[in-house]
């Protein structure tokens, strides 16, 4: 019985656009092949659906209304007034403009030795043996229907090195913005490699200037060399209209210590997906994250994490707080090969439901062949704890504020493993502002 | 311990090949023959006398099955099964209704006799005078029950006990009314198989009110070879009711594999409380992965009415693959559904294996208890389901799943699905991996205890919240058990 799949809307836009843009992509024939090959694969399948495993509780088919065209360049004065998410951060901001690279609104004054900056879709176009290199991923990452997108459509984004023992001081921040109307969809990869015993801050905010619904896939490909420090944050920050995709690839090296946080706070649909593997042993990594939803909202996050080297330690740790008819996904998965002996991890994702509608689905999963390790994982699910509220209720505080300071309390146990000051305190004032707004 | 853990290995490859129930009965049988069809259907249906409903039920369901894909999701792999080269009636000869158990093949309760299970009520009443509690069986054999005991005395206190192709005839309105009401003919693809042939299994009902005065319990046998065994359980607790219900199998050590698909439901009205133990021992093939029982089960209990209970506990330690979630539906207010698990996988076995627990009333509460043994180079997955309905007000979950992994040739695996659309339920789950502890080992040992009992200490510790659920008749048996799954295990 083979079926033929129902077309929805969305896949037929997918369908109409990739044959009429796909040599004006930027890219030699290498790099149309390699497009070719990821978006032959979506088609074949059609958007995944809730039958398909990764995508149970996040049904693309089913909540993909449409996919629109390609974004127009933009309005750079527009972009360039726009105020900054992170203040006071002293970032090297590096502007993507509607899926563009925009060297004139970007800071690349006095490059820190040993960074290297420059575009994609400047290195696709010239065939770059060691861009189109990075471009190969593994099979499990390559089909998955957001990155097969993302290859697919990818019209720029960054190629950073930072070299072996490089210090980078500042940090480097990623600015997605998202300008004009109608509703365009953009599509952009990053490629950053961090040498040996080298150290950098990423930064990344996904925003949009327009109340309309943006589709943005953000998609960064790190590599964190051996003894090397990497601090990765990003922050999603559309409005509720948008559908926001975004994907982490992040090899981590012997000795290495990486951090990853992922805030979700914007978007109708949103989903953050992270595929990490441990490739040398002696690494650390932390993946943590917060996720808030109100009205409608829809938002996912799916950890994949391979434990592939010895003696390595990892902590997850996902917050999620609900209002209204919002919906929260966590599937995290751990998987443990036979030689990774020693491994230590622990999974942890809690989630707060503040209405009566609101709904949480997790799938903390471990999968284990070495028998000399330690893992865990927990999921709780509840609503503010009672005994907790009274007291702050019996000590005078309107229900409210206290409820706001339980919140606070509960994803701050996430947020203050955020080692960069200012967006720890950038992430904190949103979610004071949230909560405001809940209370008003 | 490089040295050591190859002992390890030696004795664990043993193990399986410990199998002490590969006996293969020398009785006469008649079988069906081989393939699937609505012959075959008819057959069954004729061989057990059955009205024209249930033949009618049957065939709906072998069409429904015919139009049905085998699941793959489950983390267990195995040849692909020819459906059409399998028995699916095999039958010792001479049953034909025996009046008592002078009647009964003298060869067949020999074998019962071999496999430790007392069918003579004298006997087990002999066993009441040394102190043990008489417990009722039905013994099933390949496809038909051959003797049920007690029956009489049950019948005292109005409760129902007999093979299930007998209560279809005792009492069909029962039958009818409950058959298919837990699990449905179209659930999935196994049950719409056993919907479809199923053989015999057990039939239970405890009227309003009534504590059944004994341990009720069932013993599968499969004997012939090519064959499928199809047990249908049913078990109905009626308001203020309760059952303590046991189930044991084995199945002779042969080369090829044979299918086991059951279906059991139950069915618990309010203040009712079913208790469903298992001990799984079906042959697990060889070190090789060479034969054994493909397990493939469907268990659910349904708690319909007010503050009922129902409670699963299991002891999974044969089969060469398991496929098996007994599950509680907690559709009345204040009820309660309860899983117990142990699940120990050696040589080349695959458990797949968890529970669901569905919250649908208010103030409902469930309690997940797993633990998970892998050694060898098996592999063993919890799979589970945490789900509360929009109207389970004040639900509550816990779950506790723990793996042990002895070896680093096996797996251990734990996949649990929560999904909660309430915001005053609250749902905790947590599951730890890991190895014996170094720690505990070395407390044990210099206290003076060889490190082989250290072990075993540690790892009844590990289960001891299981094996506490389970009654008194299964807690030695179980305890020997994981003696003999762990022996020589240093490492």
């Amino acid at each position: 019985m083979v079926a033929t799949p129902v077309r929805t809307p969305a896949e037929q836009a997918l369908a109409a656009r990739y044959p009429a843009e796909r040599t004006s992509l930027p890219g030699t024939a290498d790099v149309i092949a390699i497009r070719d090959a990821a978006f032959g694969g979506v088609e074949k399948s059609g958007l995944p659906h809730r039958r398909v495993e990764d995508w149970k509780y996040t049904d693309l088919r089913a909540r993909l209304k449409t996919f629109p065209p390609a974004a127009g360049p933009g309005d750079v004065a527009r972009v360039l007034i726009a105020a900054p998410a992170v203040e006071g951060d002293k970032a090297r901001r590096l502007v993507i403009a509607n899926g563009r690279y925009r060297p004139e609104l970007s800071d690349l004054e006095d490059l820190e030795p040993g960074l290297s900056i420059f575009s994609l879709a400047t290195a696709l176009e010239a065939g770059d043996a060691t861009v189109l290199a990075a471009l190969k991923l593994d099979d499990a990452v390559a089909s998955n229907t957001a990155v097969a997108l993302n290859t697919a459509f990818m019209t720029d984004g960054l190629v950073i090195d930072v070299a072996e023992g490089a210090e980078v001081g500042r940090p480097v921040e990623l600015v997605h913005i998202a300008e004009g109307e109608p509703a365009a969809s953009t599509a952009v990869r990053h490629l950053v490699t961090v040498g040996k015993a080298a150290r950098l801050t990423l930064i990344e905010t996904i925003e949009s200037l327009d109340t309309v619904a943006h589709h943005s896939n953000v998609m960064t490909v790190l590599e964190v060399g051996e003894g090397a420090k990497v601090d990765h944050i990003r922050l999603q920050l559309e409005p509720d209209e948008a559908v926001s995709l975004t994907t982490l690839v992040a090899r981590i090296g012997r000795e290495a210590n990486f951090d990853t946080f992922n805030a979700a706070l914007g978007a109708g649909l949103a989903r953050a997906q992270i595929f990490a593997e441990f490739a040398g042993r002696d690494a650390q990594a932390g993946f943590r994250g917060i996720t808030m939803l109100s009205g409608r909202r829809h938002a996912d996050t799916t950890l994949s994490l391979i434990h592939g080297a010895e003696n390595c330690q990892s902590r997850e740790l996902y917050k999620a707080v609900i209002d209204d008819e919002a919906r929260s996904v966590f599937a995290g998965r751990i998987a443990v090969p036979a030689h990774a002996q020693k491994t230590d991890a622990r999974m942890m994702t809690a989630s707060l439901l503040l209405s009566e509608e609101a709904e949480a689905d997790a799938k903390p999963e471990l999968e284990i062949f070495a028998d000399d390790v330690q893992c865990g994982h927990g999921a709780t699910c509840g609503a503010i704890d009672e005994d907790l509220l009274f007291y702050l209720l019996s000590r005078g505080i309107p229900k409210v504020e206290a409820e706001s300071m339980l919140i606070l309390a509960f994803l701050g146990e996430a947020i203050d493993e955020i080692q960069n000051q200012a967006v720890h305190d950038a992430l904190i004032h949103r979610v004071e502002g949230w909560l405001k707004a809940r209370a008003a | 311990m490089a040295a050591v853990k190859e002992t390890v290995d030696q004795v664990l490859s043993i193990d399986v090949d410990k199998y002490k129930y590969g006996f293969v009965s020398d009785i006469e049988s008649e079988l069906a023959p081989k393939g699937l069809n609505e012959d075959i259907v008819r057959f069954i249906s004729a061989k057990k006398d059955e009205p024209e409903w249930l033949t009618e039920w049957r065939l709906e369901a072998l069409r429904r099955w015919q139009t049905m894909e085998e699941p793959t999701w489950a983390r267990v792999e195995y040849p692909p099964i020819d459906f059409q080269d399998l028995h699916y009636y095999a039958a010792p000869k001479k049953t034909a209704g025996p009046k008592s158990l002078d009647e009964v093949d003298p060869a067949l309760l020999d074998t019962y006799k071999k496999l430790g299970i007392p069918l003579k009520e004298q006997e087990i009443l002999a066993g009441v005078e040394r102190g043990e509690r008489p417990v009722a069986v039905d013994a099933v054999f390949d496809s038909v029950s051959v003797v049920t005991t007690f029956k009489a005395e049950l019948a005292k206190h109005g409760v129902i006990f007999c093979p299930i192709s007998e209560a279809v005839k005792t009492h069909p309105e029962l039958v009818k009314k409950y058959l298919g009401s837990v699990v449905p003919v179209t659930d999935n693809f196994y049950a719409t198989l056993n919907s479809a042939v199923f053989s015999d299994g057990s039939f239970v009902y405890v009227p309003k009110g009534v504590r059944c005065p004994m341990e009720l319990s069932t013993y599968f046998r499969i004997n012939e070879k090519k064959t499928g065994q199809f047990e249908r359980t049913l078990i109905i607790a009626d308001e203020g009711a309760y059952v303590s219900y046991l189930e044991g199998c084995t199945a002779p050590s042969r080369d090829e594999n044979q299918l086991h698909a059951a279906v059991v439901e139950l069915i618990a009205l309010d203040d009712a409380e079913i208790k469903y133990s298992t001990v799984q021992n079906w042959y697990p093939g060889d070190s090789e992965g060479k034969g054994g029982v493909f397990n493939f089960v469907t268990k659910r209990g349904d708690c319909r009415g007010k503050n009922s209970k129902i409670s699963w506990t299991q002891v999974e330690t044969g089969s060469a693959i398991t496929w098996k979630y007994p599950s509680c539906i907690l559709r009345g207010d204040n009820s309660r559904g309860e899983f117990y698990s142990i699940a120990i996988s050696n040589g080349r076995q695959q458990v797949d294996s968890g529970t669901k627990m569905v919250h649908l009333g208010k103030n409902t509460s469930s309690k997940i208890i797993s633990k998970g043994i892998s050694a060898g180079r098996s592999n063993n997955t919890y799979r589970g389901l945490v789900s509360v309905g929009r109207k389970a007000s004040g639900a509550r979950n816990f779950t506790n799943c723990d793996s042990l992994l002895i070896g680093n040739r096996c797996g251990a695996h734990t996949v649990p699905y929560i999904e909660s659309k309430n915001a005053s339920a609250i749902v905790e789950h947590e599951a730890t991996t890991s190895k014996i502890s170094d720690d505990q080992l070395f407390y044990c040992l210099q206290r003076g205890l060889p490190e082989e009992e250290a072990i075993a200490l540690i790892v009844n510790g590990f289960v001891k919240d299981v094996l506490q659920q389970l009654p008194m008749e299964f807690m030695v048996e179980t305890q020997k058990l994981i003696g003999i799954s762990l022996e020589g295990s240093v490492g």
